[in-house]
């Protein structure tokens, strides 16, 4: 006999796989709050202190906005990983697919935020950056989380972060967080690990 | 699950106390290292630098407290931590005191470093206690913000939320000193920039501020481990701190004693200011090294110094009002920094180059109102670039901040390149004699054709 699953079930089934890894409304809510505050410290454009300025018609990433995406990058890595691994161990069905949907939905999720953010940003300040920024924080975090801990990740971002924001240690050429000059360079690498750091996570789950 | 007694510490934060200490120090160090042109042979500011430490090595503390303090609720046992009868700062102290020592031993690597650096090399003062004070009160710091996130914040991001803290509160201070133009907000951060070469802050400020903030995380651990009284008591005492800081903020002392001359007799004469006296062996090498390959210029009435107004202090003939002595101004530049505490042999090339071609004639068009290309540039640039091509540094205006690109300068002008090109074209002898014959009309930027 042909079973069908019905529109309902799947949403309560869909809910109930966010549920696993964390997801609740309140977390939702404090995520978007999160990228609200990314975007209203984004506008104070003050990169870390004794960084050369960037080239005159646009600005440099503020570094506080960069250090606050270690949260959303922490809070979405955090949901690739399911709560309730008794229910995984036993589950009938493989679970790459699945996992590999819900890291497409958590990638959707990260992209949202510094998508919607970007609009709000000061003509000065260099989108591309922003975005770039971002993508290589979120992939750091994924990438590293893949092999480790959500803390271990978010931690060892945070050293990449403090690395790029201290004067003095990143040739300014390198700078991939600050120079604007390098910012498309920035953006493709980024993009390149955050599906490397995706397809990892996937693996890790599966 | 292993289990230890209570009160006992267990072996595993040995481990974490271990990685926040290797932690504190490697980034402490880099930090520090980075920025040495700053502080290196200069005991008031070695003593300040140790400071720049805690600007990340706040953020491990805090992590890992975080960390330790949220391992209740990760692991689900927080409701036994609340149904016990002992004290939240009995059960959490073994840990807490691991990050505190961990931080601790982190720091005093870093401070090791830096006395092992400044130590053979300056020539006078000490290490100054009362500025370490700050890197001290980080700790207690970094403790109260992180046990405030591992108790509030969702326990996998609780390291995290708890690491961006103290960094942000450190910018949000550096925001408000920008924008506000407040010298409260830079004087009241743990780690300050002010360049203690020439200036002292009061020990009140410094002492104050060290209060301030180790009363500021002994509040937040208070009120995280539930002791309402002592987190109160706390703040009490961080208003006082705040209130030392608030009557000396913006007080600067100067130290005369750093702006006394040291000059050295010989072609040509060299002064250096007791504040940068520990470079004075290298300075005076170097730039007598780079006076002896400048052809047929004759150094023998000059007087090469360090910083502005030292031939006036040490009672040396000022080349303005002498027909034959001349002043030449090299200053020390390294990074963004000058004058600095270190050498960077290419700018200083590049410094005692532009100081004996370029700078008159700078200094001529700066007097007259003079824009653009003069005719004194006209000789000038060719024979800086000519200095900066024979001593191999870059010509782009990367030598130093506020370099003259010369580059630049040569490609919208052919006359520049034309001039440059015929005077390197000559041989040594004729560029020797040239030079030798018009180095008056050089010094005092009479514009002239080049050969």
């Amino acid at each position: 006999m042909r079973t069908s699953t019905r529109p309902r079930t799947r949403v309560l089934l869909a809910l109930a796989f966010a549920t696993a890894r964390g997801v609740t409304l309140w977390g939702v809510a404090a995520y978007a709050a999160l990228w609200l505050l990314i975007g209203v410290v984004a506008q104070f454009s003050m990169s870390a202190l004794g960084l050369r300025f960037a080239p005159p018609g646009s600005s440099s990433l503020d570094t506080v906005a960069v250090v606050f995406m270690l949260l959303p990058a922490a809070a979405l890595a955090s949901s690739t990983v399911s709560r309730a691994t008794e229910l995984e161990a036993v589950r009938a069905r493989p679970i790459l697919r699945a996992q590999s949907l819900w890291m497409l939905v958590v990638l959707g999720a990260g992209s949202i935020g510094p998508w919607a953010t970007s609009f709000a940003l000061p003509q000065a300040v260099d989108r591309i950056s922003y975005v770039a920024a971002w993508c290589i924080v979120f992939a750091s975090v994924l990438i590293v989380g893949a092999i480790s801990t959500v803390m271990v990740a978010s931690m060892c971002t945070m050293g990449l972060i403090a690395a790029f924001s201290t004067p003095g240690l990143v040739p300014w050429e390198y700078n991939l967080m600050y120079n604007v000059t390098a910012s498309r360079a920035a953006a493709l690498l980024g993009i390149v690990l955050l599906l490397v750091g995706g397809c990892l996570q996937v693996v890790r789950h599966r | 699950m292993r289990s230890t007694a209570p009160g006992r510490a267990n072996p595993a934060y040995l481990v974490v106390g271990v990685a926040v200490a290797l932690l504190t120090a490697l980034q402490g160090v880099i930090v520090v290292a980075a920025k040495s042109e700053r502080w290196a042979g200069h005991w008031a500011n070695t003593s300040a630098a140790v400071g720049w430490a805690t600007i990340w090595g706040c953020c491990i503390g805090s992590a890992a407290t975080a960390w330790l303090v949220a391992s209740a609720r990760r692991h689900h046992y927080e409701h036994l931590i609340q149904a016990s009868s002992r004290s939240c700062f009995a059960i959490y102290r073994s840990s807490l005191l691991t990050v505190a020592l961990g931080s601790l031993v982190g720091y005093a690597v870093v401070l090791g470093y830096a006395v092992s650096t400044t130590g053979p090399r300056a020539m006078h003062g000490q290490l100054s206690a009362v500025e370490l004070a700050s890197t001290l009160a980080a700790v207690p710091l970094a403790i109260g913000l992180g046990g405030v996130a591992g108790r509030l914040v969702p326990a996998l991001l609780a390291p995290i939320a708890a690491a961006v803290a103290p960094y942000v509160i450190y910018m949000l201070l550096v925001y408000a000193d920008a924008y506000s133009g407040s010298v409260l907000f830079s004087d009241i951060s743990l780690s300050d920039q002010v360049d203690r070469t020439y200036l002292s802050l009061p020990v009140e400020l410094l002492l104050g501020r060290a209060v301030f903030w180790t009363a500021v995380g002994a509040s937040l651990l208070c009120w995280a481990m539930l002791a309402g009284r002592a987190a109160y008591a706390a703040t009490l005492v961080a208003s006082f701190g705040l209130s030392a800081v608030l009557l000396t903020a913006g007080t600067r002392f100067e130290k005369p004693g750093e702006y006394e001359a040291v000059c050295f007799a010989g072609v040509p004469a060299i002064c250096v200011d007791r504040a940068h006296e520990h470079l004075a062996d290298e300075y005076v090498a170097r730039i007598r090294s780079a006076a002896a390959v400048v052809p047929g210029f004759d150094f023998a009435a000059t007087t090469v110094i360090l910083v502005e107004g030292l031939a006036e202090r040490a009672g040396q003939p000022h080349g303005e009002g002498s027909a034959t002595a001349r002043m030449l101004l090299v200053p020390v530049v390294k990074g963004n920094t000058s004058p600095a505490h270190q050498i960077d042999p290419t700018a200083l090339d590049a410094a005692f180059g532009a100081a004996v071609f370029l700078d008159p004639c700078l200094r001529a068009s700066g007097a007259n109102g003079e824009a653009g290309v003069t005719d004194r540039l006209r000789m000038a640039v060719p024979l800086y670039a000519w200095w900066l091509a024979m001593r191999k540094a870059p010509l782009d205006g990367s030598n130093y901040p506020g370099e003259l690109d010369v580059r630049s300068v040569l490609a919208e002008d052919a006359a520049y390149a034309a001039a440059l090109d015929g005077f390197s074209r000559l041989p040594r002898a004729d560029q020797a004699a040239w030079i030798s014959a018009n180095q008056d009309r050089i010094s005092r930027c009479q514009a002239l054709p080049l050969p």
